[in-house]
């Protein structure tokens, strides 16, 4: 018996050395394709399944939409020489060990020399890690957690400002519309990006003469917002913030109605932001506010995709619907490395990372501009909108608004 | 009747130059191949040493422990924090971490091994879950927002030496931990409590110190396995490292090898990661599914796994697949 | 305030107690830690989102249609797999339903994408006020519609010949098949049973939660919990569990704080199982009705 079994080990053993040794050494980073043509190739690791698989996928479509864009107009050009973009994508399954091992593996299957950053700022932080040891750049569009940017990584670099301005329009927009409105309330599922949200919200509540009556955290998987909602009630709350995802924004408009609790305003980070909070909310969705790092009427304008309103016109052709923050900044972040690679005229990753330090150009994000952590510091705070009507219309600030805010929330 | 035993008894001298020549081609693999496939090997080592660590309370004692990733878990936060917090260097961090995730064990293994079958299993989801939310509660693990340790020192090649040869050694000792411990005193009172515990009770064996015994080792090997783990990924958060899925995982890599035997879910894990890593990386999108499935057709026809279906080949339907566990 | 807190906690409660009712009776009767139960919960809350969707059947129509569609999975499955896996013993039982979790979970994931998605009947949101405290209509349906399902059941395990066999049955299987139950039968139903039973509890679910995939999973925790504070097999102990954990849920996050509330329920059932593993009111290794 154990005979067959030691045979078997064996062949177990032998084969997978023999299967490893036959996956090394792949192609070369500026390959050359079959029409050949030259290629850079680029490595992107998003969650097309999982707990994040809606924002994986929105990302994909900016990221999409750029190497589309670019590949027409010729390609990047690298001292008059082009090269056709190839994004190769993985899919992580919302899971960062997972991230990790599919970015190890970009860098030294595929040969990729730059990276385009997963979707949440928790993710990223491994991918980082990663990228660093191996000397590659990674630009990530979507992670902005502070903590992200304490490392000290000097290949990373994020196109958002940093979360915890996420909701400070949300502030100003209520002074304006009534001095009585003191009272704030802040709830965040216990996760990264949503502490980070709730911490700047708060310090910038009490800086800026609010008084918050009501600031905890809870389970990220939490089915029930009651017992808060019934503390904030009773407290007296006049602005309910939430700092959550999507399920979180959704959980806390049904509780706080079945309640009776009608804050004037009502403001979620992710609400306004993804059709799926309407839909699944209905009428009960009116009037609720959210903050967007981007919006298509913004006077933005850059060279490749013109402005913002161009942008969101060639999505829509694209793709048969509006895009959203997160499709434009995952764009932005292609324009940030063909403008650099272009600007350094050379594919080495030392050249292009120092031209990236000094990079200061403009888009249809905005202008692009980063400080030594590698946050992009060319464009700062997020605007407001609203749900009026079943639409999403944008409300703050002032010269970018395009109706009047519905006040106190219906 | 137990063939267990007579396996290990029975170990031809080839069978073990076998095995060192096994370890010895692992040992030199890091010679032909990088990257990518030096980190999928080292995840096969760690999951293969969790495996043999969970074999011991599963396949020697039979007790379902459902949620020993915990151990996984707090030995991976003990040592972010000793790491970041008081600036430790890794091998203190890790010794005391494994120690931590064992003294644990140590400690609530008196009051749960008493539990028999399903109780205990649900006790232990049931410590896995508390401890998870009481690390994402509290301040000093960086609660829900994670934590990040320090990077490995020195460049890429000499990082991925390091966790390969570490995540090998840690596997080979967990084997040589379980060899010796089933051929001595405490694997012939765990095979008499797993099959007969009210009589080994009766013949003078402290079953529940025994029981205590084998989840502390389990728990050391797969703390230590967690220290690793968070030193090699260098960003924690309490979701990823105490999901009930790497428990699961394990699991049935045990059972895939099967349980109660040495090399077993050694066998397991390899099979069971690769397998994931060559075919269903190809399809995510199902890959849960797939995951299931293989986990009830294992059930289904090969209740003694790997070494079960190697050592009946040929005689298959005329023994009865041998119980696992106590109901 | 302190009565809308107590309130929230015993009408979520209700929604515990019903769900894992047919996780306490499998064990019950049968043995059998079942960790499917999670998915046939999530698959009776797409029953209804899909029902009031589609054709806007009024969600509280689809009960009916989900204990059916779900009786018929259970029996099925058990039949067909958990029978021939039963010999192997707690560790391969505790596998293949987890395994099971796994595929119809990703199944739903395949065939109804991770959105989420909600059942916002026109009567949602509206609610009575008494003393101070707002009681929301759904909230209290819910919590009635789940009492009447508790009381049907008992009625039909203490009542009928199929319940006593049942009953019977999971007392001592090899005695209940010697005077004439058709075991293999009993424990096909039983578990078609259960699987039905969650599956309504979660096409209620559904009125008040949004619904995704991963909806069973976190119920399923609450589920253990509610079954062990009740004391496994026994119907009225998973609601009077049910009513306990909710409360103390409430109670948590309002004078403790939020971010514990998953944490104290977790604790309590460590705790409990290490002192009393037969629920605070449960005979331990005993039948169905209390």
């Amino acid at each position: 018996m154990m005979r067959r079994f030691v045979i078997y080990l064996m062949l177990v053993v032998v084969s997978a050395a023999f299967l490893l040794t036959g996956c090394g050494g792949k192609a070369d980073q500026s390959a050359v394709d079959d029409k050949g043509e030259k290629v850079i190739k680029i490595g992107a690791s998003l969650s097309f399944t999982g707990q994040m698989s809606r924002e994986g996928t929105l990302t994909k479509q900016g990221y999409d939409l750029w190497q589309k864009t670019v590949n027409n107009a010729g390609g990047i050009n690298v001292n008059g020489e082009k090269y056709k973009v190839e994004i190769i994508y993985k899919d992580d399954q919302s899971d960062a060990q997972r991230s990790a091992k599919l970015t190890e593996q970009l860098i030294t299957e595929e040969k990729v020399n730059y990276l385009l950053g997963p979707y949440s700022s928790g993710i990223s932080a491994a991918t980082a890690a990663i990228a660093e040891k191996y000397n590659k750049l990674t630009i990530v569009p979507l992670a902005n957690a502070p903590s992200l940017y304490e490392n000290g990584y000097k290949n990373l670099f994020g196109v958002l400002p940093l979360a915890t301005t996420y909701l400070n329009g949300v502030l100003d927009i209520a002074k304006t519309l009534d001095p009585n409105l003191k009272k704030v309330a802040i709830i965040s599922p216990d996760a990264l990006f949503s502490l980070s949200v709730a911490e700047g919200a708060k310090q910038y509540a009490e800086t800026n003469g609010f008084e918050v009556v009501y600031y905890d955290k809870y389970p990220a998987d939490a089915k029930d917002l009651s017992s808060m909602i019934t503390k904030i009630k009773g407290a007296g709350a006049q602005i309910l913030l939430g700092t959550g995802y999507l399920a979180d924004g959704v959980l806390a408009v049904r509780n706080a109605k079945d309640l009776g609790y009608k804050p004037a305003i009502m403001a979620f980070t992710i609400a306004t932001s993804i059709p799926d909070f309407r839909k699944s909310l209905g009428a009960d969705a009116e009037g609720v506010m959210g903050g967007e790092w981007w919006t298509p009427n913004m006077q933005w304008q850059g060279d490749i995709f013109g402005s913002a309103g161009d942008y969101a016109q060639l999505f829509k052709k694209e793709f048969g619907e509006e895009p959203a923050y997160y499709s434009a900044a995952a764009s932005v972040t292609g324009i940030i490395l063909q403008k650099a690679i272009e600007k350094a005229g050379s594919l080495e990753v030392d050249a292009v990372r120092d031209t990236m330090r000094g990079l200061d150009i403009q888009t249809f994000w905005g202008p692009i501009r980063f400080n030594e952590k590698g946050v992009n510091v060319g464009t700062s705070g997020a605007a407001v909108s609203q749900i009026q009507n079943g639409q999403v219309v944008v409300i703050w600030p002032q010269e970018l608004q395009q109706n009047k805010p519905i006040f106190p929330k219906p | 009747m137990d063939k267990t035993v007579t396996a290990a008894r029975k170990r031809s001298p080839a069978g073990l130059i076998i095995l060192v020549l096994a370890a010895i081609i692992l040992a030199l693999l890091p010679l032909v191949i990088q990257g990518y496939w030096i980190r999928v090997i080292t995840s096969l080592f760690m999951y293969a040493a969790m495996a043999e660590a969970l074999n011991l309370v599963v396949g020697y004692a039979g007790y379902a422990a459902f949620g020993n990733g915990v151990f996984f878990g707090i030995g991976a936060y003990m040592t972010a924090i000793l790491m970041t917090h008081y600036k430790w260097g890794f091998f203190p961090a890790s010794a005391i971490s494994g120690l931590t995730a064992m003294l644990i064990a140590f400690i609530l293994g008196w009051p749960v091994l008493r539990l028999r079958g399903h109780y205990f299993a649900i006790a232990t989801i049931g410590i896995n879950m508390a401890v998870m939310e009481i690390v994402t509660y509290v301040g000093i693990t960086g609660g829900g927002k994670g934590i990040s340790l320090p990077l490995y020192p020195g460049d890429i090649v000499k990082q991925g030496m390091f966790f390969y040869y570490s995540m090998f050694i840690l596997m080979l000792v967990s084997i040589a931990i379980t060899a010796w411990i089933v051929h001595g005193r405490l694997g012939y009172g765990l095979r008499a409590i797993k099959t007969q515990p009210d009589a080994a009770e009766v013949m003078g064996i402290d079953t529940t110190l025994y029981k205590v015994y084998a989840w502390s080792i389990s728990a050391l090997i797969t703390g230590i396995a967690g220290s690793l783990n968070a030193y090699w990924l260098t960003f924690l958060e309490p979701i990823y490292v105490f999901d009930i899925m790497i428990s699961v995982e394990v699991f049935v890599m045990v059972l895939l090898g099967g349980p109660g035997t040495i090399l077993g879910p050694i066998l397991g894990a390899f099979f069971l990661k690769l397998l994931s890593e060559l075919v269903w990386s190809q399809f995510t999108l199902i890959h849960m599914g797939v995951l299931g499935l293989i986990i009830v057709v294992i059930s289904l026809f090969l209740p003694a796994g790997l070494m079960g279906l190697l050592r009946q080949a040929g005689r298959w339907r005329r023994t009865a697949p041998q119980s696992l566990g106590n109901r | 305030m302190d009565w809308q807190v107590i309130i929230n906690g015993l009408l979520l409660g209700g929604l515990y107690g019903l769900a894992a009712i047919g996780f306490s009776l499998i064990w019950g009767v049968m043995n059998i830690v079942d960790l499917a139960q999670g998915a046939y919960l999530t698959l009776g809350a797409y029953i209804t989102f899909w029902l009031f969707n589609l054709w806007g059947v009024d969600p509280f129509l689809t009960l009916p249609i989900s204990a059916l569609v779900l009786f018929g999975l259970g029996y099925l499955i058990e039949s067909q797999i958990i029978k021939r896996v039963l010999r192997y013993g707690l560790v391969m039982m505790l596998v293949v339903t987890y395994g099971l979790n796994l595929l119809l979970q990703n199944a739903m994931l395949v065939a109804w994408s991770a959105d989420y998605r909600s059942v916002t009947p026109a009567y949602s949101g509206a609610g009575l006020v008494i003393g101070g405290a707002s009681i929301p209509y759904i909230r209290l349906a819910l919590f009635i519609a789940a009492l009447l399902l508790v009381g049907l059941l008992t009625f039909f395990l203490s009542r009928t010949r199929m319940g006593n066999a049942i009953r019977a049955t999971s007392l001592n299987r090899l005695a209940a098949s010697f005077v004439g139950v058709r075991t293999d039968f009993i424990y096909a139903l039983t578990y078609g049973l259960a699987a039905a039973t969650v599956g309504m509890a979660g096409s209620l679910i559904s009125m008040v939660y949004t619904v995704s995939p991963s909806l069973g999973g976190t119920f399923m925790t609450k589920i253990f919990v509610v079954t062990v504070l009740g004391g496994f097999g026994s119907i009225s102990g998973a609601v009077v569990g049910g009513l306990i954990l909710g409360v103390t849920e409430a109670l948590t996050a309002s004078y403790v704080a939020p971010g514990l509330m998953n944490a104290v329920s977790f604790i309590m059932l460590v705790l409990i199982l290490i002192f009393r593993p037969q629920g605070l009111f449960g005979k331990q290794f005993y039948g169905v009705t209390n």
